[in-house]
């Protein structure tokens, strides 16, 4: 079976400056972009309009998600508050202020009921998403920066990725480490991601390199190269046999995960880019893509086969 | 204020020195000045602080003030001028530690609200300059930054210096004095036309201050506007943008002087983020960032009045992790630093 990439949808200066965190709602109706030119942008879904702007935040927007409902985005910036929007109302519903260096990056779990920061003391906070001040529980680690949390889909793991060459993994009830990982020579985690099935865990590094690990018994099953600059986003697709990846080497490239002793294969590459693709987020229906890119650039790919 | 504490003595009161409190940390005596692009005092509110006689806290300081209000009322009298060195070594025992004498004399110098050389306390020489200026001094000597056999000349206060000329035209300020001397030993500074090279070693001292800021105020007889481009050339990381920010908007200490001190028009030559990739910087000089520079990195941009580009190169260095200094230029494959520095100035200037 062979895939390839389409491309459907182009927006040239969708933001005036790099795009740095990009997700497609899980309702599958909008886009939402944002970086470093302090706005986030929503977009339709399929054809690329542009449905509104949220306003608000004075300092770069370093991450954002989407609700399961497709409703509330949270979006998280230098300027040190946590921003969670209506989106189809455009207005601010919480402005919550954090200390410098509390809030790193974060992501909603499948139900849409908690959501997870890392901080750049290694750990993660689980807040509520009815009340983000609030912190039910924390995830400590001796990693040094927290650069990326993930959360298992079905809810069970928290993940998080570390500037020193760490991932955790943690057991979301009890706290415990399950996992300790490594293998990125002591390179920055930049992305991670979990396949559907929450049996995989990928993870994007400075090191040019992405790894795949076995989730339950904690071990590197696979290192995949063929990168020639950061990896700065991973994005598993929903049939669990393949993923995307971002660059600064400007490229992206879709991978077929292993058969057994297989090596992983690269699918496809996309060329086309002339600066770093820095993040990618799948449709839900799992057979489009959306990357934002520091030229500016949103595009928007079909998987065919 | 002596006269007070003479009659509160005679009262048999115990005397108190009103004074102002200048503490580096605390930051809200001071505020951004958006009309001189500055960093300027708030109201010097005269109750601010009170230094007691034989306070249970800190007994000396008192005393201590006291002792230097002393040594510069002795220094004015004679016409003389000290450095803060030798007034910490005048009395060792009393003061403890230079800082301390620091800390006093800038905070006497805000109380009375005069530039610290009216109290006839100078800095002793740390910056360098070099290049085509003519620094002529109140006594006569002339000094010529022009003569390329020496390593720069350090640069004298402002209270020495009765005037300076120069026909250059632009001022490179540069943050190490490394790369200071490796620019003038090369002899790289011929081929960029006539200019002025100035290192205040880093954080700059007072006198490199002044100096960089006459520099941008100097016009010609029949011009309006001043001449000369102050453009500055700092590593690209959080503690050489902070220095950048001295020079620009002055520092939160000397808030009182930043009038004589600051250079509001001084511009970022480099080394900019975007420069990793158009002058292809090699990943392997690229320093991953600590987290004493996220922690500077994060305050900087607390700073509202800095402006957007600024920012931008701020949340980028944090954003990427990783700083470059300006020695990283040497190990690319494309171009060297000599190169590097005529196509941004060629740039700057239009």
């Amino acid at each position: 079976m062979s895939l390839q990439f389409i491309s459907f949808v182009e927006k040239p200066k969708a933001h005036k400056s790099q795009i740095w965190s990009v997700r497609w709602s899980p309702s599958g109706n909008v886009v939402a972009s944002g970086g470093l030119d302090n706005e986030i942008k929503i977009w339709e879904a399929q054809s690329g309009e542009h449905y509104r702007t949220l306003e608000g935040h004075i300092l770069a927007v370093t991450g954002l998600d989407i609700n399961p409902t497709g409703k509330v985005l949270i979006s998280i910036s230098f300027d040190n508050t946590i921003k969670r929007w209506d989106i189809l109302e455009g207005n601010l519903i919480n402005d919550i202020e954090t200390k410098p260096g509390e809030v790193c990056c974060g992501q909603y779990n499948k139900d849409g009921n908690y959501f997870a920061t890392a901080s750049q003391h290694g750990t993660i906070d689980l807040r509520k998403d009815s009340n983000l001040e609030e912190i039910v529980a924390t995830y400590t680690s001796e990693g040094k920066y927290g650069l990326c949390c993930r959360f298992s889909p079905d809810n069970k793991i928290l993940a998080l990725g570390t500037d020193n060459d760490k991932i955790y993994l943690f057991d979301v009830e009890s706290a415990k480490v399950l996992h300790k990982l490594t293998g990125h020579s002591g390179n920055p985690i930049r992305c991670l991601d979990f396949t559907p099935d929450g049996k995989h865990l990928i993870s994007g590094s400075d090191d040019e390199t992405i790894n795949i690990y076995d989730v339950k018994h904690g071990n590197q099953i696979s290192k995949c190269t063929g990168h020639e600059g950061y990896v700065m986003c991973v994005a598993a697709a929903s049939d669990n046999k393949h993923f995307v990846s971002g660059s600064t080497d400007c490229k992206i490239k879709l991978w077929q995960l292993p058969e057994k002793n297989e090596k992983t294969q690269v699918v496809d590459t996309i060329e086309e880019h002339k600066e770093t693709v820095s993040c990618i987020s799948w449709s839900p229906d799992g057979d489009k893509f959306v990357v934002g890119t520091d030229n500016l650039l949103l595009k928007w790919y079909c998987v065919a086969k | 204020m002596i006269e007070r504490l003479l009659f509160d003595i005679a009262k048999k009161r115990p005397p108190v020195i009103n004074s102002v409190s200048n503490i580096k940390r605390k930051e809200n005596h001071s505020r951004y000045d958006a009309q001189n692009g500055i960093i300027r005092r708030k109201n010097n509110n005269l109750s601010n602080k009170q230094i007691q006689f034989l306070s249970t806290k800190n007994p000396k300081t008192f005393v201590i003030m006291i002792r230097i209000l002393d040594i510069c009322h002795e220094l004015l009298i004679q016409n003389v001028t000290a450095t803060k060195r030798d007034i910490y070594y005048k009395d060792v025992k009393l003061f403890g530690n230079s800082q301390t004498v620091d800390l006093v004399i800038d905070e006497l110098a805000c109380f009375f609200q005069i530039p610290r050389s009216c109290l006839n306390v100078i800095a002793s020489a740390k910056g360098l300059v070099a290049g085509s200026l003519k620094i002529i001094q109140k006594d006569r000597s002339i000094l010529d930054c022009s003569k390329t056999s020496c390593q720069g000349t350090l640069i004298p206060t402002m209270d020495l210096i009765d005037r300076i000329e120069t026909n250059a035209e632009f001022v490179l300020v540069i943050e190490k004095e490394a790369t200071f001397q490796y620019i003038l030993s090369s002899k790289m500074h011929e081929q960029f036309g006539p200019c002025i090279l100035i290192t205040g070693k880093g954080y700059p001292d007072i006198a490199t201050r002044q100096l960089v800021k006459n520099l941008s105020d100097l016009r010609r007889p029949d011009e309006t506007y001043p001449f000369l481009q102050i453009l500055g050339f700092f590593d690209n990381d959080p503690y050489g943008i902070e220095i950048l920010c001295v020079y620009k908007f002055g520092s939160l200490t000397m808030s009182f002087d930043n009038e004589n001190l600051a250079t509001p028009g001084i511009k970022w030559l480099g080394l900019h983020c975007s420069d990793w990739k158009k002058y292809r910087i090699s990943k392997s000089s690229l320093i991953r960032i600590s987290s004493a520079d996220r922690k500077k990195a994060y305050h900087l941009l607390q700073r509202n009045y800095l402006q957007a580009e600024w920012k931008k190169e701020i949340c980028l260095i944090l954003y990427m992790g990783y700083k470059a200094e300006i020695q990283s230029l040497d190990d690319c494959e494309n171009v060297n630093l000599l190169n590097y520095l005529i196509s941004k100035i060629s740039r700057s200037r239009f």
